[in-house]
């Protein structure tokens, strides 16, 4: 194992020595003008370098970040022509795309509202519950203290999300939060609690209650193995390794009528007719925007995004990324893997080259990363043996703070993650850096998880929840709202599949004509036909080996 | 000042230095970086994973893989997405763990380690050779929790196996062909279900909502939010702060 | 060594489903101020698979608990470990034994564990419960609160902690600590042929109208030398007779029970004793029996 080399132990003194003193300090709430003057100047989301108007589709004009408009602007990875629709490989009430909480809960929640299991198909890119959900550390927020209320929590949410979320989607997160935990509870979700039965609640950056619910520091991986079991226990057909990579339309209604899915593995394509289409596809953290390494997984490259942009969705604050402050920096092994903001709720410091604190560790994530960014530019920061710059995250406080023991029983991912490393974080502070974690925007939805155009109409038969859509967490999404998102909209997405199930008598037309008069506008603008879209996974085989490859299996 | 630094992409050539190490997968030989995890050495090898890979941090479970490093019997299991490289280690992955999960209602069941034996009987079979505390990459006692189940402490079990990844490791190496990853979701949602004691606090609250308690004020945030976003940041900016 | 200090290996069947026969074992310890704890780690003795072959693996559950008794053993000044099912007693009592004859298979296993750190030096002694309470037959003596005056008691040993002989506490074919505890505890015991008979152990698994004629013998036998009780040591012999009398058409008035609810019985230590036992055993010998 590797362990810190002579030369940043002896920077780890510094951060010993000073150690007691800053325990004293109080760090400074921001004013609203300080946080915005501190994220305009340094997050990635304001550098003039990182983005660029859409050429094409429903949101021509408005600003994204350049990976994204360059899966916008591309070629369908099939030939519309090529694909025989004739065959119906699987007709069912309810298509589900992706894998994670918000297609378990979605898929759960249409069971419970009476859509027959065998009715369902969940087509997903990895492992059913390969997802960013599992990745999820710190909690999940829901206002049920009698300090707290729905009320605080939407404010909250609102003002960390710079004003800019859809006050109706906020409404209903906040609204569902207590009833989604009471669910999982139900279903036999661990939480930490006393002895009681009273949840052990964490403060988290950006809310002003304590009200972040956590089963250790695998929150994620303990509401999506539950609910996992849960569909496995119904016998619901899912298809791993055959990611969806384009929508069907009825040609006669413009409705979404199923998918067209991909098998990895042998490459052939498969059809699925549907009456309600389910988009929990999850967010874009690996096509590592502005060069960021990234705390997602490995399928998250956005394939959601491009399939509804195709017909016709509205998708908003797309210009908008969250960059988790606290990303490993070093040892190279895990870089970009998350550091739970629970550590910071838990009362780690972060600590400059100097030995000093610049920021309240608990201000929203936007401005916390911002400030380390400012920390490492302004020569505050830590250079690392990989020649990274960082700063410090000062975890053995946490033991000092809430008692020795403390980091091995609510935090052992982080615990296991480091020692693996060779890095003992109950004695060893670590080093941290922003790194990619999440996509405030997406799909408009309404309040029913309906996908809208931009005129505010709906796109019948698609739904959406989860990270894939936009609006619930304005420019800037709290820790711990994320996994209330998955639930709280997949739910919906689930009981509102239902109804439409219910509503429609037959079942809809299938075709690919949504994507043939995309491909005219493509065109038109001159797209080169070797940009395609989605990604499905990226790419991180060597230059050495790609400079010599030949495709010759074709 | 100095301008804001390019952070540069997870590719193994931008950040890795000079020094190297030999790795043999599936019998072939790679020279790639120090430094890197498995999973990495491997896609800088020339590698695409479909298979064997998921979330790349050590929660998914998807890539665990058994390596032998040299001049040593011993047959080691790990995360490919968590081992870093050795000079000389030999490695294969296990792209997925053949295993059937019982079905079951939750809601029927109870915290009864006579129904989990029902359901899982190859726990009776365990021969206590401590193969799968040695095959878990999570570092956990399996084996002890086995026994615990054994003797019908679900409690104690379910705290034992809370950090399980599902890789499956210690099932592969099972003599008595536990499926430890079922065999553990179930006694953690039995624990979680049926003995943790409930959240009064959250049941009260829910009440609370359906009877609208926060329906007005709520109703008012929403239209402030849409008329009037000043006065919601004046509110924002008061509202006190738990210490 | 201090002499009332011992460690305690439990078993699955105790703590599944003899609960009562360890409750009542421990208030008749801290009565006879024994100092009895539970191994902070143990692992099944292995049961009937252990000595079924040879057979390296099969023996390692059993070494893992002793050596974690050898382990704790040290800070507690105790090397005897003790157990109240007859069967863990059996196993783990028959792996030391077979250990100590065979230094090849010791280092075999001794190889097989130096993986995890463990190592086993043979020190600790397995011993029954019987064997201990025959020891302080003088404490309880003292400990008695209770006459026996109206109970008939019929001994139950079966097997495992007689046999084989090389390992048994008593004589195997005539066995008498049991007889002799009674006699402290001041209650009058009967003579019957089977006190030493098979109950039918696990063939009651596979064959259980085999094993329910076994047992059914036993309690009958019991019966008709005049015993109203019939108490035994093993949770599995417990397990048998109860599913043979539970299979009678005619029950004797004969109640099936463990020794140490006998012996809280006789002690006033009523906390832990099954209610049904303690109103058949009140019924039979009245509050008139009280004498402290």
């Amino acid at each position: 194992m590797i362990g810190y080399p002579p030369e940043l132990r002896e920077l780890i003194k510094v951060v010993e020595e000073t150690r007691e003193e800053r325990m004293e300090q109080v760090m400074k709430r921001l004013s609203l003008e300080e946080r915005d003057e501190l994220v305009h100047r340094w997050h990635p989301d304001y550098r003039k370098d990182t983005k660029r108007p859409l050429r094409i589709g429903p949101n021509k004009g408005e600003i994204v970040y350049n990976e994204i408009a360059d899966l916008l602007e591309a070629w369908p990875a099939e030939d519309p022509d090529e694909v025989d629709l004739s065959k119906i490989d699987y007709d069912v009430d309810v298509l589900v795309i992706g894998g994670g909480g918000a297609a378990a809960a979605a898929t759960l929640w249409a069971i419970y509202s009476d859509v027959e299991p065998d009715n369902i198909v969940i087509a997903t890119k990895l492992r059913f519950g390969d997802a960013n959900t599992v990745k999820a550390q710190g909690g999940i927020q829901a206002a049920d203290r009698p300090n707290d209320s729905p009320a605080i929590h939407f404010l909250d949410t609102f003002g960390g999300g710079h004003f800019a979320n859809k006050p109706e989607l906020v409404r209903a997160l906040v609204t569902d939060a207590p009833f989604i935990i009471k669910w999982l509870e139900d279903l036999g979700v661990m939480f930490d609690k006393t002895g009681e039965g009273e949840m052990i609640e964490n403060a988290g950056g950006g809310a002003s209650r304590k009200r972040l619910h956590a089963a250790r520091d695998y929150t994620g991986l303990e509401i999506m193995r539950v609910m996992r079991d849960e569909v496995w226990n119904y016998g619901v057909r899912i298809l791993e390794f055959q990611p969806a990579i384009e929508l069907l339309t009825d040609p006669e209604t413009g409705e979404v009528s199923g998918a067209l899915l991909w098998n990895m593995e042998t490459g052939e394509y498969t059809i699925v007719r549907s009456k309600v289409t389910i988009l929990t596809t999850g967010g874009f953290g690996r096509l590592h925007l502005a060069g960021f390494p990234t705390t997602n997984h490995y399928g998250a490259t956005a394939d959601g995004i491009v399939m509804a942009y195709r017909v016709g969705a509205n998708l908003r604050d797309m210009d908008s990324a969250q960059f988790h402050p606290t990303g490993v920096a070093w040892p190279e092994a895990i870089v970009g893997e998350l550091i739970t903001e629970k550590c910071r709720g838990l009362g780690a410091h972060l600590v400059n080259v100097e030995g000093r604190r610049f920021i309240r560790e608990l201000e929203p994530r936007d401005v916390v990363a911002s400030a380390i960014i400012r920390e490492c530019a302004e020569g505050r920061g830590v250079v690392t043996p990989t020649g990274r710059c960082a700063v410090w995250l000062d975890l053995p406080l946490i033991d000092i703070i809430n008692g020795p023991g403390t980091i091995k029983r609510y935090l052992p991912a982080m615990y296991r993650q480091f020692m693996r490393q060779g890095i003992d974080i109950t004695r060893e502070p670590v080093l941290t850096y922003p790194t990619l974690h999440y996509q405030n925007g997406g799909i408009e939805i309404d309040p029913y998880t309906h996908v809208l155009r931009p005129d505010g109409s709906w796109i019948k038969g698609l739904l959406a929840a989860g990270e894939v859509t936009g609006g619930v967490h304005g420019k800037n999404r709290l820790m711990g709202n994320s996994l209330l998102d998955i639930t709280v909209f997949g739910r919906r997405a689930g009981i509102t599949a239902a109804k439409i199930v219910g509503e429609k008598a037959s079942k809809p037309k299938i075709s690919l004509a949504h994507v043939k008069r995309y491909m005219a506008e493509l065109e038109k603008l001159g797209i080169p036909r070797t940009r395609r879209a989605p990604k499905i996974l990226p790419d991180y085989r060597g230059k050495h080996v790609l400079e010599r490859y030949i495709n010759i299996l074709y | 000042m100095s301008k804001s630094r390019q952070v540069i992409v997870e590719s193994p050539e931008a950040v890795v230095g000079k020094k190297f190490v030999t790795i043999y997968y599936m019998g072939k030989k790679y020279r790639v970086p120090a430094g890197l995890t498995v999973m990495k050495a491997l896609e800088y090898a020339g590698y695409r994973f479909i298979r064997g890979v998921g979330c790349r941090g050590g929660f998914c479970g998807a890539c665990s893989m058994a390596y032998r490093l040299p001049g040593d019997y011993k047959l080691r299991t790990g995360l490919a997405c968590q081992t870093v490289v050795v000079d000389g280690m030999i490695i294969a992955q296990f792209p997925y763990t053949p295993m059937h999960k019982p079905r079951y209602r939750i809601d029927d069941m109870k915290p009864d380690a006579g129904l989990v034996i029902k359901l899982f009987p190859e726990v009776t079979r365990c021969i206590e050779c401590n193969a799968c505390t040695k095959a878990c990459p999570q570092g956990l006692e399996v084996m002890d929790a086995i026994q615990t189940i054994l003797r019908g402490d679900l409690a104690r079990a379910a705290d034992m196996v809370f950090d399980c990844i599902a890789c499956g490791l210690c099932s592969l190496r099972c003599p008595a062909e536990i499926r430890h990853p079922h065999l553990f979701q179930l006694v953690r949602r039995l624990y979680g279900k049926y003995m943790a004691p409930k959240a009064k606090h959250v049941e009260e609250r829910v009440r609370e909502i359906l009877e609208g308690k926060y329906d007005e004020e709520l109703d008012k945030l929403v239209e402030l939010a849409k008329t009037n976003v000043e006065a919601l940041k004046k509110m924002y900016m008061e509202r006190e702060i738990e210490k | 060594m201090a002499e009332e200090n011992y460690l305690y290996f439990p078993g699955c069947s105790v703590k599944r489903d003899a609960r009562s026969y360890e409750k009542t074992a421990f208030d008749v310890f801290e009565a006879l101020k024994l100092n009895v704890k539970e191994l902070d780690r143990w692992w099944c003795c292995g049961a009937t698979f252990g000595l079924a072959v040879d057979d390296v693996a099969k023996h390692l559950g059993a070494v893992r608990s002793l050596i974690q008794a050898e382990i704790e053993g040290a800070g507690m000044k105790t090397n005897k470990l003790l157990t109240l099912c007859p069967m863990c007693f059996n196993v783990l009592k028959r792996v030391n034994y077979l250990l100590r004859r065979d230094p090849e298979k010791l280092e075999n296993i001794r190889r097989y564990l130096r993986d995890e750190n463990l190592d086993y030096n043979l020190s600790v002694e397995v011993v029954h419960v019987l064997e201990v309470l025959d020891r302080f037959r003088d404490r309880i003596k003292k400990a008695v609160k209770r006459r026996g005056d109206g109970l008939k008691v019929a001994p139950y040993y079966g097997c495992t902690p007689l046999r084989p002989k090389e390992i048994g506490i008593d004589n195997p074919e005539s066995p008498s600590i049991m007889e002799r505890i009674f006699e402290s505890l001041g209650v009058e015991y009967v003579r019957y042929p089977f006190k030493t008979e098979c109950c039918g152990a696990y063939v009651s698994v596979y064959n259980r109208k085999a094993a329910i004629a076994k047992s059914s013998m036993i309690i009958i036998g019991a019966f008709k030398a005049g015993a109203n009780l019939l108490v035994t040591v093993c949770p599995l012999c417990h397990y048998n007779l109860m599913l043979a009398y539970n299979s009678m058409k005619n029950k004797p008035p004969i109640k099936i029970i463990y020794l140490t609810e006998l012996m809280a019985y006789l002690m006033g230590l009523d906390r832990n004793i099954p209610p049904d036992i303690k109103s058949f055993l009140d019924s039979h010998i009245g509050s008139r029996g009280e004498n402290g």
